[in-house]
């Protein structure tokens, strides 16, 4: 599969689980939807670009939708953070948020999280 | 009279309203009271602080935690681990105590590594307690969403936590 770079202008989609819900009730999103799993090598989310909204979603009764801008991640929060194409056979839109530690502290959870609008 | 007193623990507690029976005082339904480790269901003339019921949005807030531990696993669909009881378990005797001081969290969820998060908010200021899926638990104080500090939880550590978010000038007349 042809891998496409991803720009500073690109966004990307994050599925955010409603129940239990990780919007809080002033409407900001818990730090915890930009967490790393133990094990895990990057965040998932989709190339908003290449995602058809109502398959990145999967259940609208159980997810929204997020997005995030690319340049922002490498840019403002930085500290080794990229956003890389990693298309998987069933998802050719699927991408990661990396970091070259191979951590991503609480605090850059929180700044995504900060910075992150609920679309759909 | 029944014996009405029946010694819980957070993985037993009941959480379908019962309604209170003869006592004026406490005469309006579904109420509970709280003394220590005892739920007290219906009427008990051993009750007379107003700070001994536990709220209905407490014991909804109690029922939301019993409800992850139903939770699948990949539940998040980026798969997050199902959450642990004894997170579940701390995290609830901590809502608790924090009932006792009349406090209610702001937000409540799972981490995607079964962790539970109770979060408590005044203003610009939020106190995260985290409480692990291995039974180590945390505190992290906030202002604007810069960390200020992050501890250990236990006993005095939550005590201190708690006065810093709503006592922050020392007048605690209306907390403790």
């Amino acid at each position: 599969m042809e891998i496409v770079q991803i720009g500073n202008d690109d966004f990307l989609l994050r599925r955010i689980p409603i129940s239990p819900s990780y919007i809080k009730p002033d409407g900001s999103i818990s730090s915890f939807a930009f967490s790393l799993k133990k094990g895990e090598d990057g965040i998932s989310t989709d190339l908003e670009r290449l995602a058809d909204k109502n398959k990145t979603v999967l259940d609208r009764t159980k997810f929204r939708l997020a997005k995030i801008n690319a340049g922002f991640i490498r840019n403002d929060i930085n500290d080794g953070l990229d956003c890389i194409h990693n298309p998987l056979p069933e998802n050719y839109a699927h991408s990661l948020i990396t970091s070259r530690t191979g951590k991503i502290s609480d605090s850059k959870s929180r700044a995504m999280a900060r910075n992150t609008e609920v679309i759909y | 009279m029944n014996n009405s007193i029946k010694e819980i623990s957070p993985s037993d507690i009941i959480f379908s309203p019962k309604s209170s029976t003869t006592n004026e005082e406490y005469s309006s339904g579904n109420q509970f009271f709280l003394v220590d480790k005892y739920v007290i269901y219906g009427t008990s003339t051993s009750i007379s602080k107003p700070n001994d019921i536990l709220s209905e949005n407490t014991f909804f807030e109690i029922n939301k935690l019993r409800s992850f531990l139903h939770l699948p696993e990949n539940w998040d669909s980026y798969g997050a681990t199902k959450p642990a009881k004894p997170a579940v378990e701390n995290s609830i005797d901590f809502i608790i105590r924090l009932a006792n001081r009349q406090q209610e969290p702001f937000f409540i969820a799972p981490s995607p590594n079964g962790d539970i998060l109770v979060e408590l908010k005044d203003n610009n200021v939020s106190l995260e307690f985290i409480f692990g899926e291995d039974g180590t638990n945390h505190t992290i104080g906030l202002v604007d969403n810069e960390e200020m500090f992050r501890k250990d939880l236990n006993e005095t550590n939550e005590s201190c936590s708690l006065k810093w978010l709503y006592c922050p000038d020392g007048d605690c007349s209306n907390w403790e």
